[in-house]
C-alpha cells in the first residue's frame, strides 16, 4: 500500500523538478537564431601559463624547421571549440554553447572559455571517469567487493578541489576499508575481486597507470626490450604482498610474505619486495604500500609525470604524444630520453603548480599543435600523412571514442547544453542510455587511446540503429523538431542545424542542396527534410572523427 | 528478422544514390556449392556461464562426483553422454568429444577471453578470437553479409583483436532486431545518401589521403549492400516448413539454431550461437535438464540437416562454454566453476568422428585430467584442419609477432 502512495508521489515530484528546471533553462526557441549580446563568463581557475605554452611551441616550432615541414593552418575557432568540448566533456558543443562563444567578442576567448569548462564540474567528472577506465580498466562491477562508480565519484571530488594529483596516487596505493564506502579502494579491490594472484596484476597495473611503464610481460620473461627483469616485477608485486580483504574492508596483514610458484621447480618462494629502478627513493621502513606510494611519486620520478602528461595529451588529443601511452622509454638514457622531453616540459610545469590535472589539459589545449588545422595541402597524397603526423604538425584525425560518440548523440538531440545539474531523472535516464549505447556500439576499455578504425557493426548502429533513430526523433523538445517548425529563416534553419551536428556553418554548395530540399519540400515533409539532413550529419566522417 | 526487401526499389536508388559502388548482382551460386568445393565455415555453439560436464558430455553416473545424472549410449560404439540429450547422441557417427580441456582461468570474462582465444587475458593486447583468425585467413569473396556472425545475448562474442574491428563478430543479440535497424533506411534512403555523400566530399578536401585510410565511406556501402543484400534473407525463418521449425524446437536456442544453418547456407565464414544459463551454483541437474531439453532438438536439428544438404563436411562444429563445473557438488545442489577438466563437443570439418579425447577422475580425486588437452591444443587442431598454418604469425600494432596458436595438434581428430 505505501508504495502505491510513494510511486504517485514520486512522479509528481520529479514532474515538479522537471518543470522547474525547464522554467529556468536557456530559452531554446532564441538559440534557433544568431545570438545578440556577448554573455559574461566568470573564471574559476588560474591560467598563467603562458609562458610555458610559448616554451612548448618553441620546440615544435624548431622541430618543423628541422625536418623542413610546414605546419598546418591555424584551425577554425569552432573547430577548436568543439575540440574543447570533446576533450573535457566528451561531447560536442551544443548550440547553446557555440552561440553564446560566438558572441563573446573578448580578447583569447578560446583560453577564456577553456578555462570556464575546466571550471565546470563536467570536465571533472569526466577526466574522473577517464582516468578510472585508465586505472581500472573497464571491468563490470562486483558488488560489494568493487564499484567502478564510487571510484569515479571520489576522483572527481579530489579533481574539483584541486587536490595534488600525487597526493591522489598516494591514497589510491595505500587505500584500506571497505571499497563501499572508500572511493580509492576500489583500485585494490577491482583486482582483488578477480580472484588469486591480485598482487602481481595490482603491480603491473601501478606501473601502466601511473609510471607509463608495461612492467607486466616480466611476470612470465623478461621485458623484450627494456631493462625489465622477472625478479624486478615480483618485486614489485610483493609491495601488494600483504594487501589482504576480510568483512571490514581492505588491510594489510603485517608478517605476511608474498609467495610465488618457481616456474622451473614448482616450489613456493618467499619474494622481498623491491623496486625495479632508483631504489634509493625509498626512504623509510613504513608499511610496504606505503613505500611504494612514496617510491612511485618521489619528486625525482620522471616517469611519474611523464606518465600523467602523456595521458593527459592523449585525451585532449585522442590519441598520446608517446605511443602506446602506457610503454614510455627510460627518461635516464640518453638516447631515448629526447622522444619524452615534451613530456618533462609539461611534467615539470605540473608540479610546479600543484600537480593540478587541470592546468596540465590547460597547457596541453594551449598549444599550437592543439590549435592548428587537421587539413594540410599535403594530405592529399599519402606519403606525407607520416612526417606531418608524427611531427604534430597537422591535428591527428581520431575517431571519437565510445562515450564521445554516445554523449554527442544525445547532444545533438537537443539544441541546449545538457547540464551536471539537470535533475535526477534526466541525468540517471542520460547515464542508462548511454550504458546500453556503450554495450551495443562496442568500447575498448583502457585500450582506449590506442589507434583504432570503426567497425561494421558500429557503421551498422549509426546508419540504422536505435540509438541514431532516437537521436532524430526526440520529439517536441528535440533539436529536429525545434528546427524545422521554427517560424525561421530557411537559411537560419540550415545553419542552426549544421551547428547542432557539426559545430559550423555550411559551405555555399552544401547550404544550395540543403535549402534545395527544404524549399521543395511540402510543409508537412519539413520536419523529414530536416531529419533526413541530421541522419547524414551524424553519418558522416565529420561527426565520428575527432578534426 | 529482415523484411523482404524491394530489390528493384533498391536498384534504382542505388544507382542514383551518387555513392560510387557499383552493386553486384546477389551471387546465389555460393549459396548452391556443397561438398568439397563449398567455403569453409566455423560453427561456435558457445553455452555461456560454464556447462557442467557431468551433465553434458562426461557423465559420472554412481560415482561420488555424478549426482543424478544417468548416462546413455551414442550412436558410436563406446561412447555414453548424458541423458538430456537422447537426440545429440543419436548423431554420434558425426561427433567427437574431448573431455580433458584445462584452461588458466576460473572467473567468467577471464575464462571466456582464455577459451575464445587460446590466450591468458594481457592487459596491454588483445588476442584475436578463433573465429576471428577464421574470417580472416578463410573469407567469402561472395558474401555480402559480414564474415562473422554472433547470434544470441552474449558478453563476449568474437573480437579481432590486434587484427582489428573488422573482425568483430557482427552481433545480433535477439533475432528480430534488425528489422527495426532495416526499417529506418527505407523509404528516403536515397535522400539521406545523397546528403552523406555531399558532406563526405566536403570533409575530404585537404585530408583525402588520410579520410581514405578511416574506410569511412567503403563501411558505408559495405552497410548498404548489406541491409539490401539476398543474403540477409538468411536471418528470416518465416519461409521455413513448419515441420523444420518444429524439429529445431519452439525456443530460442532452436530459432536461433535455424538462422545458423541458414547463414552457413549462404557462406558466412563463422558463425557464434550463443546459450545462457548455464552458470549453475544452484539447482544444477534441474537447470541442465531444462536447457538440455532446448538444446538437444535444436543442435540435433542442426547437425542433421548440415549433413542431410552436404554441408558437414565443410562446416566445424564446436560446442562449449568458458570452463566447467566442479566434480563436488556444493550444499545448493549446484556446482562451481572448474576450469581443469571440462568437455568440448566438436565435429563436421574433415575431423574424425566418433571418438573420445582424454578423460576425468568419476572419484572427483584428481585435480587434472588424463591427456589435458589446452584450449591452444584444440585451436591449433582447428585451424590445421581448416588449412590455417597455427604457427603463422601476425604482427600485432604494438610490433610484438604473435602466433595464431601455440598449441599441439590432436592427432586423434585429424
Amino acid at each position: 500500500m505505501k508504495s502505491l502512495i510513494h510511486a504517485p508521489l514520486s512522479c509528481l515530484i520529479g514532474l515538479a523538478i522537471c518543470g522547474v528546471v525547464s522554467w529556468t533553462a536557456a530559452r531554446p526557441q532564441a538559440l534557433l537564431r544568431p545570438a545578440g549580446s556577448p554573455v559574461a563568463r566568470s573564471l574559476g581557475f588560474s591560467d598563467d601559463h603562458h609562458s610555458i605554452v610559448r616554451h612548448i611551441d618553441e620546440r615544435f616550432e624548431s622541430r618543423w624547421r628541422d625536418a623542413g615541414l610546414t605546419p598546418a593552418e591555424p584551425a577554425d575557432e569552432f573547430q577548436i571549440f568543439r575540440r574543447l568540448t570533446l576533450a573535457l566533456f566528451g561531447s560536442i558543443p551544443s548550440l547553446e554553447d557555440l552561440r553564446e562563444f560566438e558572441a563573446d567578442d573578448g580578447p583569447d576567448r578560446l583560453t577564456r572559455w577553456a578555462v570556464t569548462m575546466l571550471s565546470d564540474d563536467r570536465c571533472a567528472d569526466y577526466l574522473a571517469e577517464r582516468l578510472s577506465v585508465a586505472f581500472l580498466g573497464d571491468r563490470d562491477n562486483d558488488f560489494p567487493g568493487f564499484r567502478r562508480e564510487r571510484f569515479a565519484a571520489w576522483l572527481s571530488g579530489e579533481l574539483k578541489q584541486g587536490r595534488h594529483y600525487d597526493e591522489i596516487v598516494r591514497q589510491t596505493i595505500t587505500a584500506t576499508g571497505q571499497p563501499t564506502v572508500s572511493g580509492p579502494a576500489n583500485f585494490l579491490s577491482a583486482e582483488i575481486a578477480q580472484g588469486d594472484q591480485y598482487a602481481t596484476r595490482l603491480a603491473g597495473r601501478t606501473a601502466r597507470a601511473f609510471l607509463g611503464q608495461r612492467i607486466d610481460c616480466a611476470e612470465c620473461h623478461d621485458h623484450p626490450f627494456a631493462d625489465w627483469k622477472q625478479a624486478d616485477f615480483q618485486g614489485l608485486a610483493a609491495y601488494f604482498g600483504q594487501l589482504a580483504r576480510s568483512n571490514a574492508g581492505l588491510y594489510d596483514a603485517r608478517g605476511r610474505e608474498h609467495m610465488i610458484e618457481n616456474r622451473k621447480t614448482q616450489a613456493e618462494e618467499t619474494i622481498a619486495p623491491c623496486v625495479p629502478f632508483h631504489p634509493e627513493w625509498l626512504a623509510d621502513r613504513s608499511p610496504r604500500r606505503e613505500q611504494l606510494a612514496k617510491w612511485v611519486t618521489h619528486p625525482d620520478n620522471r616517469r611519474f609525470r611523464q606518465a600523467i602528461a602523456n595521458r593527459v595529451w592523449g585525451l585532449m588529443f585522442g590519441k598520446p604524444y608517446f605511443a602506446p601511452v602506457d610503454d614510455l622509454p627510460d627518461p635516464d638514457q640518453p638516447e631515448t630520453a629526447d622522444a619524452t622531453k615534451l613530456l618533462d616540459l609539461l611534467g615539470d610545469d605540473f608540479a610546479a603548480h600543484g600537480f593540478d590535472v587541470r592546468r596540465l589539459a590547460l597547457v596541453t589545449v594551449s598549444s599550437r599543435p592543439f590549435r592548428l588545422a587537421s587539413t594540410h595541402p599535403q594530405l592529399e597524397s599519402p606519403e606525407a600523412i607520416g612526417p606531418l603526423n608524427t611531427a604534430w604538425a597537422v591535428f591527428p584525425l581520431v575517431q571519437l571514442r565510445t562515450e564521445q560518440v554516445s554523449r554527442s548523440l544525445q547532444q545533438a538531440r537537443t539544441v541546449q547544453r545538457l547540464r551536471s545539474d539537470d535533475d535526477v531523472i534526466t541525468r540517471t535516464h542520460r547515464a542508462h542510455w548511454q550504458k546500453e549505447f556503450s554495450e551495443q556500439y562496442g568500447s575498448l576499455g583502457e585500450l582506449e587511446l590506442d589507434e583504432r578504425g570503426g567497425s561494421i557493426q558500429q557503421m551498422v548502429e549509426r546508419m540504422a540503429g536505435r540509438f541514431t533513430n532516437e537521436s532524430i526523433n526526440s520529439g517536441r523538445r528535440g533539436a529536429c523538431r525545434r528546427i524545422a517548425e521554427a517560424q525561421t529563416d530557411d537559411r537560419d534553419c540550415v545553419d542552426a542545424s549544421f551547428l547542432v551536428c557539426l559545430s559550423r556553418r555550411p559551405t555555399q554548395t552544401e547550404q544550395d542542396h540543403f535549402l534545395e530540399q527544404l524549399r521543395s519540400a511540402r510543409r508537412a515533409h519539413r520536419l523529414h527534410v530536416v531529419e533526413d539532413a541530421f541522419w547524414a550529419m551524424i553519418n558522416s566522417p565529420e561527426f565520428i572523427w575527432n578534426h | 528478422m529482415l523484411p523482404d526487401v524491394n530489390r528493384r526499389h533498391f536498384l534504382q536508388f542505388a544507382a542514383g544514390c551518387g555513392l560510387s559502388f557499383a552493386l553486384p548482382g546477389t551471387d546465389l551460386r555460393a549459396a548452391a556449392r556443397r561438398g568439397a568445393e563449398r567455403h569453409k565455415s566455423l560453427l561456435v555453439i558457445w553455452l555461456d556461464g560454464g556447462p557442467s560436464q557431468l551433465e553434458t558430455w562426461d557423465p559420472h553416473p554412481s560415482s561420488r562426483v555424478g549426482g543424478p545424472t544417468r548416462a546413455i549410449a551414442t550412436a558410436a560404439k563406446d561412447i555414453e553422454i548424458a541423458e538430456g540429450f537422447p537426440r545429440i547422441a543419436e548423431k554420434f557417427e558425426h561427433l567427437s568429444i574431448v573431455r580433458s580441456l584445462v584452461s588458466p582461468e576460473g572467473d567468467h570474462a577471464r575464462g571466456a577471453y582464455a577459451v575464445k582465444t587460446g590466450y591468458r587475458p594481457d592487459p596491454v593486447l588483445r588476442h584475436p578470437s578463433l573465429g576471428a583468425i577464421v574470417a580472416r585467413e578463410l573469407p567469402n569473396p561472395e558474401l555480402e553479409i559480414p564474415q562473422i556472425i554472433s547470434l544470441g545475448y552474449h558478453q563476449w562474442p568474437s573480437r579481432g583483436g590486434y587484427l582489428g574491428n573488422r573482425y568483430d563478430a557482427f552481433q545480433v543479440k535477439r533475432l528480430g532486431l534488425t528489422a527495426r535497424q532495416r526499417a529506418t533506411l527505407d523509404a528516403r534512403e536515397q535522400r539521406k545518401l545523397d546528403n552523406l555523400n555531399i558532406l563526405s566530399e566536403s570533409f575530404a578536401r585537404g585530408r583525402r589521403a588520410i579520410v581514405a585510410d578511416t574506410l569511412h565511406d567503403e563501411h558505408v556501402q559495405t552497410v548498404v549492400k548489406m541491409l539490401n543484400s539476398e543474403h540477409a534473407k538468411a536471418f528470416q525463418i518465416d519461409d521455413e516448413p513448419a515441420a523444420v521449425q518444429t524439429a529445431y524446437g519452439d525456443s530460442d536456442v532452436g530459432r536461433t539454431c535455424l538462422v545458423a544453418r541458414r547463414l552457413i547456407e549462404v557462406g558466412v565464414s563463422v558463425v557464434e550461437v550463443a546459450m545462457s544459463g548455464f552458470d549453475t551454483h544452484e539447482r544444477n541437474f534441474l537447470q541442465v535438464a531444462a536447457l538440455a531439453a532446448q538444446l538437444d532438438p535444436a543442435l540435433a536439428a542442426l547437425i542433421a540437416d548440415l549433413v542431410a544438404r552436404d554441408l558437414w563436411e565443410s562446416t566445424l562444429l564446436l560446442c562449449l562454454g568458458e570452463f566447467g563445473r566442479t566434480p563436488h557438488i556444493n550444499p545448493k545442489d549446484g556446482r562451481d566453476h572448474w576450469p581443469s577438466g571440462f568437455s568440448c563437443l566438436l565435429g563436421g570439418g574433415g575431423l574424425r568422428g566418433g571418438t573420445v579425447v582424454g578423460s576425468t577422475d568419476p572419484s572427483g580425486e584428481k585435480t587434472k585430467p588424463d591427456a589435458p588437452v589446452k584450449v591452444a591444443d584444440l585451436y591449433t587442431t582447428v585451424l590445421s584442419a581448416f588449412g590455417i598454418d597455427p604457427e603463422k604469425k601476425v604482427v600485432t600494432p604494438i610490433g610484438r609477432p604473435m602466433k595464431y596458436s601455440e598449441g599441439t595438434p590432436i592427432e586423434a581428430l585429424l
